[in-house]
């Protein structure tokens, strides 16, 4: 790690030159501290990525602002680092890494697509595209409640992604009002950190996502089985935890009941009828000239072409 | 073969770790005259990038053909010596093209470039006619092999033994990316091949692509793509042509990728 001169505001990471209050977002630079143990602010990691300010941590994960100085492109870095280099911190360093690839090959359009993840001496890193500050929380905040109607269509594509992510059975691990972020006119979840299985994050995350999902879907969430130590058998036995009522308030403008009372009435779309993005197939070969060189006579052991 | 194998490997036989992938997009353009072509057969891997010029369809014709003959002639003939064979292709589709004529029997005046590899037992031998390009990334450092036989290339030349001035060369500038050998010229001579196989180690990787590439993305931004997928390749494919519709500085053209991986 090393400093570079270049200066960029912290936040949002636009080249400010010379000025101290950013043009673009307001961020002052000079009133700035990053927390003690966290990477300072210009310090180029891993001699690509100018790092910006934190935009969240919890102690073993971190995530900063960032500009790609390679890819000449904005970036949201996410690190794991506890500190350590036992057993336990391999292991869930491993588990980071997973996570990330998993989804990076998913391309979900409600997640920021993740660039890469690799691993350094003592953790592991994800570079995520870089979604604003704005957050679910600070929006509605300021904005006050939204209705229903707005808040079914912004957070009904976030939950179709909580969804895939369980599919591959993933666990988001962090979700929360702050972990929503603004992309324009779509709502992304940010931070996922790949630590479900942790102990100290485990029990919440995993009532939250089965709330928030179950009732969405009337059905519990496929939270895999290693996951699930209670004795929970269905939504109705589950308690609310405070994050969960936070996120339905803001999710439905109402409470849980109400929420629930909104699904049965007015017939949520269900996950398969939202529009997700259409995944790139890989190039596979034309049957056409597969038998071509069959028929010559030929083991061809692969093939791929762009021949019809 | 390789020289260091010639004596102990009496036959050419496949090698197993080798992983290949495509990616190819149209850009912005209305036509795709890029062709592409990854075979692997017990005798080795070739794999082939052409990319098309010429008329409403005469590029496309002419990548194609050249990518159908060469794939053709490869898996129905006993290949002695691979680089004569990429040789004597060269200037057999080069007389191929030059013939090709439109519904009413004119001349197409089509061309394509030609960048073919072929891997056998961890050795590369390779061609390349035009701008397209082929590079070996090997230890986090990519190099490319291969020239862009264009009137840069020959501007270059020139202007190096001093045969114009810098006035001269800065005059003639604007012709640079014209193609000054490619398949369809008739009587192609110029052309890169390698003077002996490389040895590929663990881990390498071999790319062929097309100019829409690294006319848009410069060579650090293909090696960061390609290191930041080391997951996936397929991924890293798609992304290279992804990329290098999202960079482009103006209208993108056809854009095709092979990555070969030595894993």
């Amino acid at each position: 790690m090393s400093m570079e001169p270049e200066k960029y505001c912290l936040s949002c990471m636009q080249s400010i030159g010379a000025e101290d209050i950013c043009p673009f977002c307001g961020f002052k630079r000079s009133g700035y501290t990053a927390p003690i143990g966290l990477m300072k602010p210009d310090t180029l990691f891993e001699s690509r990525y100018h790092v910006g300010a934190v935009r969240m941590s919890d102690g073993v994960f971190s995530s900063y602002s960032a500009y790609d100085k390679i890819m000449k492109r904005r970036v949201t870095l996410r690190v794991f680092g506890d500190g350590n280099t036992d057993y336990e911190h391999f292991s869930r360093r491993g588990r980071f890494l997973d996570t990330y690839k998993k989804l990076a090959l998913m391309e979900m359009v409600s997640f920021p697509k993740v660039y890469t993840c690799k691993a350094f001496e003592s953790g592991a890193y994800a570079v995520c595209e870089y979604v604003s500050e704005t957050t679910l929380a600070k929006e509605i905040a300021g904005n006050g409640r939204m209705s229903f109607e707005d808040a079914k269509s912004l957070l009904l594509p976030v939950i179709v992604t909580l969804k895939l992510m369980h599919d591959e059975r993933l666990v988001h691990g962090c979700v929360s009002a702050e972990a929503v972020r603004r992309r324009d006119k779509t709502l992304v979840l940010c931070d996922a950190s790949g630590s479900a299985a942790d102990k100290f994050a485990a029990d919440d995350v995993r009532e939250f996502l089965r709330l928030f999902v179950g009732v969405m879907y009337g059905s519990p969430t496929p939270v895999p089985l290693e996951f699930i130590k209670g004795a929970f058998t269905s939504r109705n036995e589950l308690s609310l935890p405070d994050d969960a009522l936070e996120c339905f308030v803001t999710a439905f403008g109402s409470s849980e009941v109400e929420a629930t009372s909104d699904f049965v009435l007015r017939k949520l779309y269900h996950c398969s009828d939202i529009a997700l993005g259409v995944k790139r197939q890989p190039a596979k070969p034309p049957e056409s000239v597969i038998s071509y060189a069959v028929s010559e006579g030929v083991k061809v052991k692969g093939l791929i072409t762009s021949l019809v | 073969m390789c020289p260091e194998n010639e004596s102990s490997i009496p036959t050419r036989r496949f090698d197993p770790e080798m992983k290949y992938y495509a990616s190819s997009i149209v850009g912005t353009r209305k036509y795709q005259q890029d062709s592409y072509a990854c075979i692997e057969t017990p005798e080795g891997i070739l794999a082939v990038v052409c990319d098309g010029m010429g008329g409403l369809e005469g590029g496309e014709r002419a990548s194609a053909l050249a990518v159908r003959t060469l794939v053709e002639d490869y898996i129905s003939g006993s290949i002695a010596d691979i680089r004569k064979f990429l040789r004597n292709e060269a200037i057999r589709i080069d007389s191929m093209v030059t013939k090709l004529c439109d519904g009413s029997g004119r001349p197409l005046g089509a061309g394509t470039t030609l960048a073919a590899v072929w891997i056998d037992n961890g050795c590369m031998d390779w061609i390349s006619v035009g701008d397209s390009k082929i590079y070996v990334i090997r230890n986090n450092t990519i190099q490319c092999i291969v020239r862009e036989h264009n009137y840069r290339m020959m501007l270059n030349d020139m202007y190096m033994k001093g045969e114009i001035t810098l006035e001269q060369y800065r005059g003639e500038e604007h012709k640079a990316e014209a193609l000054i050998s490619f398949l369809g010229i008739g009587n192609v001579s110029l052309m890169d091949e390698n003077e002996a196989p490389l040895q590929l180690m663990q881990g390498d990787m071999i790319l062929l692509c097309s100019d829409g590439l690294y006319k848009s993305l410069s060579e650090q931004m293909i090696l960061a793509i390609i290191s930041d997928n080391y997951f996936d390749m397929q991924r890293a494919a798609d992304e290279l042509t992804d990329a290098a519709l999202r960079y482009a500085a103006k209208g993108q053209d056809n854009t095709t990728v092979i990555i070969l991986n030595y894993v």
